[in-house]
């Protein structure tokens, strides 16, 4: 009766869901995942996603990377976040947009990058060839796992990128609030030398954004599974003679759980395939880090309360997911920043009207 | 495969062309003042004249198929159209029953006799229809509902009454939900039939309720010994419960559950340029990400209605999302710019802006109890939501 319509929107590639859901599944059990909370993260999954080209699918083919979509790499992270994997692929791809856009090749081993809001504290001083860092620097994600650590400066009005060597460096190991490695680094006249700065087109702000958004697709991941999770014991749990899925008050949660979980995950997607088409636009971003935060406490306290004390316990994989939201909600700028953000660029001569701006594609 | 799905939807580049065309012929009407922009133009917007332009335009029945006058778009195109409409606060409540629901079934399900009387007057703009489903004590539980039809000889004897019927009183015909065949308490969903009234026959009274506002859109409608010919029953007789779901499909999964209040935040942001400070900027920016999602959520799930998928959980969900959305909007109004702010006889901000602003933010209020009632209350919906995530 209708005209039929195709979805002309992008797919993501099965074959790389298919192949990093195997890897995260055969490395990511409970287990592993609470080892990394007592120091040991997992190489082998690195290996594993490394030696797979998942830790490089948008990265040139010319610089030996895979060459496939951003959608398929942002892809990636959002199983990362579905898995609670244990491994810095998130903050190694915001390193690999560093790489890209100086044309060199990515390193295998993982590396991080001190997001801008940290590295901005950082004293800097010009001495002949040389730049002296000085000061404490704190919550660099990943960092006792990285080979190399990137440093986005401001340096006379131009974004530059520090290179760093991990072994050249004594870090302070700290972990965030899910346990994860959030490591300090004390800078006392710490000498680098010309040659590890380059000077970057990417600006600090576009490295926030990018870095937000792999938090807003590692949440998206996150809240799929919080939900599964929620619903299932919901369906298992019994009590009063039936499962607590046949309460109108648990049945009532768990639909706001669905709604608010929907609602994040079309909205990050919609920043992922915008990032695709127009790198440097944050708008849309903001919009998916403010949507990933609000929703990352919201379904946080509806599983807890699913879940009832067990889920409040070690002992049972919930915290794992959300322990890791209420981290990642609050890294690359929490919603306070994005809706700040994102109001000022609807209202501060704004390019395109309100509505404009909602239908745009 | 998630429990909730929402595939992405890309409009091709014919429906950017629409959507610009319908944008910008809102804009001009809104430049000739042929309307103001109304919060909830959907119910209460009401406007024959602007009904039929619409009409004119070739841009109600839409969806509908070419041989009873359609043009067989998909319903993404009429999406793009509507969202339009919505989003401009368009006075669009004379046809939008019609438009919306009642020609689809008309289409789908009705007698060519049916089809020829009702249809074109519908794509023209000119033949309004209400809703004759929930009853005085049939609401939620609307299986409880007993109006009821008797055979006779040629047709049936309608007597009941009908509550909520929006619009009835302008309204040309309603299709009535009524029970054919007595209840059955163990199969309460059997025995009903849609029947097509013309609202201006002798035993029909229609009676105004008025609204917390003052304003009239419901009505009791209640029907004695009302005569229907055998013609005018939609679809087969008994079947009505199943019809009548079809058709609150459509009625829930539209943009018009996130939209009502548009009007006030699209103010709210051009006052936001006036004024600025960090509480309205992330108000602001809090809401935009909930209207973009919600955009998202709407078009995918028409985007997937579309290529024939099902999305029944989805479109749902959607609502209840949006219909909160809507509120919020009220609610963040009042919060970021308060009335006295606009009192000051020095105010930089100019006396139209501010009482357009206290008029939208007044009106969303008093309609906001509706939102989450109208089309199922949002605790029916989040019970369907449950059933699509296997919880009951």
């Amino acid at each position: 009766m209708t005209a039929s319509i195709q979805s002309d929107a992008q797919q993501t590639d099965p074959l790389i869901e298919n192949t990093a859901n195997q890897i995260f599944k055969q490395h990511c059990s409970f287990e592993t995942t609470s080892a990394l909370e007592q120091g040991q993260w997992s190489e082998s999954l690195w290996q594993a996603l490394q030696q797979s080209g998942l830790t490089s699918i948008d990265f040139p083919e010319a610089l030996n990377g895979s060459g496939a979509q951003s959608l398929d790499a942002f892809n990636v992270i959002r199983l990362a976040g579905y898995h609670a994997a244990p491994t810095p692929i998130a903050d190694h791809y915001i390193a690999s947009k560093i790489y890209q856009s100086l044309h060199i090749e990515l390193p295998d081993d993982p590396v991080t990058v001190i997001p801008p809001s940290q590295a901005k504290h950082l004293k800097t001083t010009q001495n002949n060839d040389d730049l002296i860092l000085d000061g404490l620097i704190k919550r660099i994600p990943w960092a006792r796992c990285a080979s190399t650590l990137l440093i986005p400066m401001e340096i006379q009005n131009q974004t530059s990128i520090i290179f760093l060597s991990r072994s050249d460096l004594t870090l302070l190991e700290h972990c965030n609030i899910a346990g994860e490695p959030s490591d300090q680094i004390h800078f006392d006249n710490f000498k680098v030398s010309a040659q590890q700065i380059k000077t970057c087109v990417l600006t600090s702000q576009q490295l926030t954004q990018i870095g937000a958004l792999t938090r807003s697709a590692l949440c998206w991941g996150a809240l799929e599974k919080l939900l599964e999770l929620s619903v299932n014991h919901a369906i298992e749990r019994t009590q009063f003679g039936r499962p607590i899925a046949k309460f109108q008050a648990i049945q009532q949660d768990l639909a706001e759980l669905a709604g608010e979980v929907a609602s994040t995950a079309v909205t990050v997607d919609h920043a992922i395939r915008g990032f695709e088409q127009s790198p440097e636009e944050g708008s849309y971003i903001a919009a998916a880090k403010v949507r990933a935060g609000e929703t990352a406490g919201l379904a946080a306290t509806i599983a807890h309360q699913i879940h009832g004390a067990m889920g409040f316990t070690n002992e049972h994989p919930l915290h794992h997911l959300s322990r890791r939201l209420w981290a990642w909600r609050d890294e690359y700028g929490s919603e306070a920043y994005w809706s700040d953000y994102l109001g000022k660029s609807l209202t501060q001569s704004p390019q395109l009207s309100l509505w404009q701006w909602t239908t745009q594609q | 495969m998630p429990l909730v799905n929402f595939p992405p939807t890309l409009l091709p580049p014919h429906l950017i062309d629409l959507r610009n065309e319908v944008r910008e012929f809102l804009n001009q009407e809104i430049h000739n003042d042929a309307f103001k922009p109304t919060i909830d133009g959907w119910l209460s917007g009401y406007s024959p004249e602007f009904s039929k332009k619409l009409g004119h335009k070739g841009w109600l029945g839409m969806t509908l198929p070419k041989q009873v006058g359609g043009q067989g778009k998909s319903p993404l195109e009429r999406f793009v159209v509507i969202e339009e409409l919505l989003a401009a606060g368009a006075p669009v409540s004379a046809h939008w029953v019609a438009d919306r629901q009642t020609a689809p079934l008309l289409a789908t399900l009705g007698s060519e006799a049916q089809k020829n009387k009702y249809l074109p007057g519908v794509i023209r703009g000119e033949t309004y229809f209400a809703i004759g489903l929930s009853e005085p004590n049939a609401g939620s539980d609307l299986a409880a509902l007993t109006t009821k039809a008797t055979k006779v000889d040629g047709g049936w004897l309608l007597n009941g009454r009908k509550i909520w019927s929006s619009g009835a009183h302008f309204c040309h015909a309603m299709v009535v939900l009524c029970r054919t065949t007595p209840l059955d308490e163990k199969n309460r969903h059997a025995g009903m039939s849609q029947l097509v009234i013309d609202l201006d026959q002798k035993g029909i009274q229609i009676r105004p309720i008025h609204l917390i506002s003052g304003e009239h859109h419901f009505n009791e409608v209640s029907f004695e010994d009302v005569f229907v010919a055998d013609d005018m029953v939609v679809g087969k007789i008994d079947q009505g419960w199943q019809q009548a779901m079809g058709e609150l499909a459509y009625e829930r999964s539209g943009p018009e559950r996130f939209l009502s209040t548009l009007p006030l935040f699209t103010e709210m942001v051009r006052l936001a340029q006036q004024r600025q400070n960090p509480i309205v900027l992330q108000a602001i920016g809090k809401l935009s990400a909930r209207l973009l999602s919600l955009h998202q959520l709407s078009l995918r799930v028409t985007g997937a209605l579309s290529r024939g998928e099902s999305a029944d959980t989805e479109a749902v969900l959607v609502k209840d999302v949006g219909t909160r959305f809507e509120k919020e909007i009220a609610e963040t109004a009042r919060l970021i710019f308060s009335a006295e702010e606009f009192d000051a006889e020095d105010s930089d901000i100019s006396p139209q802006l501010a009482s357009d602003y206290q008029r939208f933010y007044q009106k969303a209020v008093l309609q906001a109890p509706g939102f989450t009632l109208r089309g199922g209350t949002n605790e029916i919906l989040r019970g369907i939501v449950a059933r699509g995530l296997g919880l009951r």
